[in-house]
């Protein structure tokens, strides 16, 4: 009976270092471990000692307790009693907890250091601790494949009497992240189409919630669908507004939300670029200043039905000199172009202010979007006739807009940003993944004096462009897309003879984006 | 003409722009990390608050102070890592000069205020349990036969480097300079040393919390708080004959205070430990003031010392750090 208490004290012991080390398998081991030795000790030093005092307590049994603690303290050093050795063994088992408790803590320390490294649903990314640096790795590949109609015109040369193509249209790496917790950077070359070319590539510096300070080549904020991310457009090809747009320029452009994110400003200088397109290098005098608001007055209230109402104007100004803008169709193909200059015969080109302006909106709600764009574009034009010796300049204004409707058949919620699909495509489950459709209705306009000066050729270029479209999507998941749109555009002129047939083309596309 | 004009506006706008966050008005609030070591973290509480309110009777302007404490040598290494500190307050010199060292603080930091930047001491001495049962007295107690002693690392704690070199200047003012009784004495202490915790405020815990160990090598401050606060009847404070004088030092981490536009305020901030309620406060909680007045007022909290210092034991904590705590130094050798 005498062992009732050290048994009773070891098991409080067991109890209190499951709790701190909650009980696992391992540190089970290691406690039973414990016991055994301290059956053990039990064994070798104290049973004897028990047998010796009941063998004392046969001889002798008026010995009193305290004269048996007596005996015992007459006991050499190195002997040490039972109440020692309780405690040594106390000892021992403390300082293991300790030593768990430093492993643990050690471990805890490291996790607020450790960089965290992911790879999941959201994509790749490593990032430290504190959320200061920030390194993500993304991507997006479309591969398309366009069906053209038989009466497409004009016949795609480069395709020969075969206009159906597969094309990858854009393979691009994406490296973005964040440095010193304020600047943002992102790196995107694209090499969709057989080119080579640097789409992004800026330093965003976020010195204040409401202010951040971008440097490098990005997307001038002007179109709102250029504007949007590639991988969100529900069309596997933006609308004729966009050939307006200008696409990627270099410069340094300030940026932010106010009134409690309800409004966005933008404003920038910029090398300047023609209409619809990119550069990286400015070979005329002039730059562009681009400046955008961008409203969304009820995105705080999520109680609205207007919450995702966003309105906004963005202009553009500057000089051009040179080079003239071409305009594409829905299915990629140019169907309007400023006359070429002949050596010795005549000069053609832009010369001077080159202003666009484009009123712009959006609404979503549930799982309803609808988008609608306005774009003009006025270029100063200079002709010059070199054998007549006479010279013809003219502001040439060209006006594109669109209005799209779109809508998600399995509920998810849209936004411009896009969405997530609820269930995955996961046959098992019965899941099929987001389905959405959308059409849409865009023109464009080529000012009449671009033909009646002379700076083009109705028999070859289009007065106007009317288009209209069907696109039906199928979200597998976050990242996979496959869509398939159908296009017809309508030309006024454009042809030796009356108009041009229409276009009509089949677009599907399968892609990638994480 | 005008669009140039207009560029360079922009331009310009944008600078002044970017610039802006880095002008800070007199009135605007403004916030100070404090980076320290293990034991302060109840005096930079009590501090903090005076000289927010002496600084806000002073300016007008709101200051909230920011603490982290640990090791010392971690916290230093944290610094050096980039954890942004305006200032330092760490439990030795030779942590603050690692700092500098790595270019973020002024090299002539510690003249930069009284004392070489150590408004404060503090010594080292022995917590026992209540009744003294190992009758513990003198250092060379800490290496018998069955003592066990606890006292953090000294690879990351301020607080056991100290106590470390108090053991080893002990025996050699004791032993006539001999390096190998010393060395002797000090081994049989760490043979004695069952857990190392990484901060002096760990090895409190596992003292006296935990209820391990016969013997707590202890800053004074901790171990009078422990006595004071934690249960006089359950330890007790025991000076041994010979101990070293701690100074523990602070400094503006001029890089950070200097990105943070805070260097006057962090400036303030060390100076006003100086202050007659600085070192009332430091006192309060059982470190050494400097000012004579607030020592007197506090003498008799504070037992009679016999102490030296790192200069006059080592030559100061260059050579100590060296011989002793780098990477294959004595301490290295001796407890593996």
């Amino acid at each position: 009976m005498k062992w009732f208490p050290l048994i009773v004290y070891l098991k409080n012991r067991i109890n209190r270092f499951n709790k701190i080390n909650n009980g696992t398998k391992k540190e089970f081991m290691m406690l039973k471990r414990w016991l055994m030795a301290a059956g053990l000790i039990a064994g070798v030093f104290v049973l004897p000692l028990t047998a010796r005092a009941q063998e004392v307590k046969k001889e002798d049994t008026a010995v009193s307790a305290g004269q048996q603690e007596a005996a015992a303290d007459q006991q050499p050093q190195t002997e040490p009693t039972d109440k020692e050795k309780i405690e040594a063994l106390d000892q021992k088992i403390r300082v293991l907890e300790r030593l768990r408790e430093i492993e643990q803590e050690k471990a805890k320390e490291k996790e607020k250091t450790a960089t965290i490294v992911g790879a999941g649903k959201d994509g790749f990314s490593i990032k430290s601790a504190d959320g200061a640096f920030v390194f993500k790795f993304r991507g997006l590949m479309q591969a398309d494949l366009r069906v053209f109609g038989e009466n497409s015109h004009p016949p795609i040369a480069t395709l020969g009497s075969n206009p159906t193509t597969f094309t990858m249209r854009r393979v691009r790496p994406t490296f973005e992240g964040t440095v010193f917790n304020i600047f943002d950077f992102k790196f995107m070359p694209d090499f969709g189409e057989g080119k080579t070319v640097l789409q992004d590539a800026y330093v965003s510096a976020r010195f204040l919630p409401t202010l951040a300070v971008v440097f490098g080549k990005m997307k001038e904020p002007f179109g709102l669908e250029r504007l949007q991310s590639t991988q969100n457009i529900i069309f596997i090809e933006r609308a004729l507004p966009t050939d307006v747009a200008p696409n990627r320029d270099v410069g340094v452009q300030i940026t932010g939300d106010v009134l409690h994110g309800t409004l966005n400003y933008s404003l920038g200088v910029f090398n300047g670029v023609l209409d619809g397109a990119s550069a990286d290098i400015d070979v005329t005098k002039g730059k562009d200043i681009v400046g955008r608001v961008f409203a969304r007055p009820f995105r705080q209230n999520s109680s609205s039905p207007l919450q995702g109402l966003g309105f906004g104007i963005a202009v553009s100004s500057g000089h051009q000199d040179g080079a003239l803008s071409t305009y594409k169709t829905i299915g990629q193909q140019t169907f309007f172009s400023y006359s070429s200059s002949t050596v010795g015969v005549s000069n053609i080109g832009a010369d001077g202010a080159h202003t666009r302006v484009s009123p712009q909106g959006y609404f979503y709600h549930s799982s309803f979007g609808l988008m609608f764009e306005y774009s003009t574009s006025s270029q100063w034009i200079k002709k010059a006739d070199l054998v007549k010796k006479t010279e013809t300049r003219a502001k040439i204004q060209n006006t594109s807009w669109q209005l799209y409707g779109s809508y998600i058949l399995t509920g998810e919620k849209a936004s411009f940003s896009g969405f997530t699909p609820a269930n995955p495509f996961n046959p098992k489950d019965s899941h099929w993944g987001a389905f959405e459709v959308a059409a849409r209705y865009s023109q464009f306009d080529i000012d009449d004096l671009a033909f009646s000066k002379g700076f083009s050729d109705l028999s070859k270029s289009a007065s106007q462009a009317k288009a209209w479209g069907v696109a039906f999507n199928w979200y597998m998941n976050k990242f996979i897309r496959y869509a398939i749109n159908y296009d017809q555009t309508q030309f006024k002129r454009g042809a030796v003879s009356g108009d041009r047939h229409s276009e009509n083309v089949i677009m599907s596309r399968c892609q990638i984006a994480f | 003409m005008l669009l140039k004009r207009a560029v360079f506006g922009f331009l310009a706008m944008g600078l002044i722009l970017a610039a802006a966050p880095l002008l800070r008005s007199a009135g605007e609030p403004v916030k100070l990390l404090n980076v320290s070591y293990d034991p302060t973290r109840e005096l930079y509480q009590d501090y903090n608050a005076a000289f927010a309110k002496y600084w806000q009777a002073k300016t007008g302007q709101t200051v909230t102070i920011n603490q982290s404490h640990g090791g010392s040598g971690k916290q230093a290494r944290a610094v050096m890592d980039g954890l942004e500190a305006d200032v330092v307050t760490l439990a030795l010199g030779y942590d603050v000069d690692a700092i500098q060292k790595a270019g973020l603080i002024a090299p002539n930091w510690q003249s930069r205020l009284p004392n070489n930047s150590a408004p404060y001491t503090s010594t080292v001495v022995f917590l026992v349990r209540k009744g003294n049962p190992k009758n513990i007295k003198e250092w060379e107690d800490l290496g018998r036969n069955g003592i066990s002693v606890i006292t953090p690392n000294p690879k990351t704690s301020g607080g056991a480097r100290w106590n470390y070199l108090a053991a080893w200047g002990y025996a050699l003012k004791k032993y006539g300079n001999d390096e190998s009784k010393a060395r002797d004495l000090v081994t049989r202490i760490f043979k004695n040393v069952p857990v190392l915790d990484s901060g002096a405020r760990g090895s409190t815990t596992t003292f006296v919390e935990r209820g391990i160990g016969d013997v707590l090598i202890a800053w004074e401050n901790e171990a009078l708080l422990a006595v004071n606060q934690l249960g006089k009847d359950k330890f007790q404070m025991v000076v041994p004959s010979m101990t070293i004088l701690a100074e523990p030092t602070v400094s503006v981490v001029d890089k950070y205070a200097g990105k943070h536009n805070t260097k006057t305020i962090a400036q303030a901030y060390l100076e006003y430990l100086y202050s007659e309620e600085g070192q009332r406060i430091a006192a309060k909680h059982y470190y050494r003031p400097r000012m004579e007045k607030i020592a007197a007022e506090y003498a008799h909290q504070f037992p009679i010392a016999n102490t030296f210092t790192i200069d006059q034991a080592f030559g100061g904590w260059a050579k100590a750090q060296k011989a002793h705590f780098d990477d294959g130094g004595t301490f290295d050798q001796i407890y593996q």
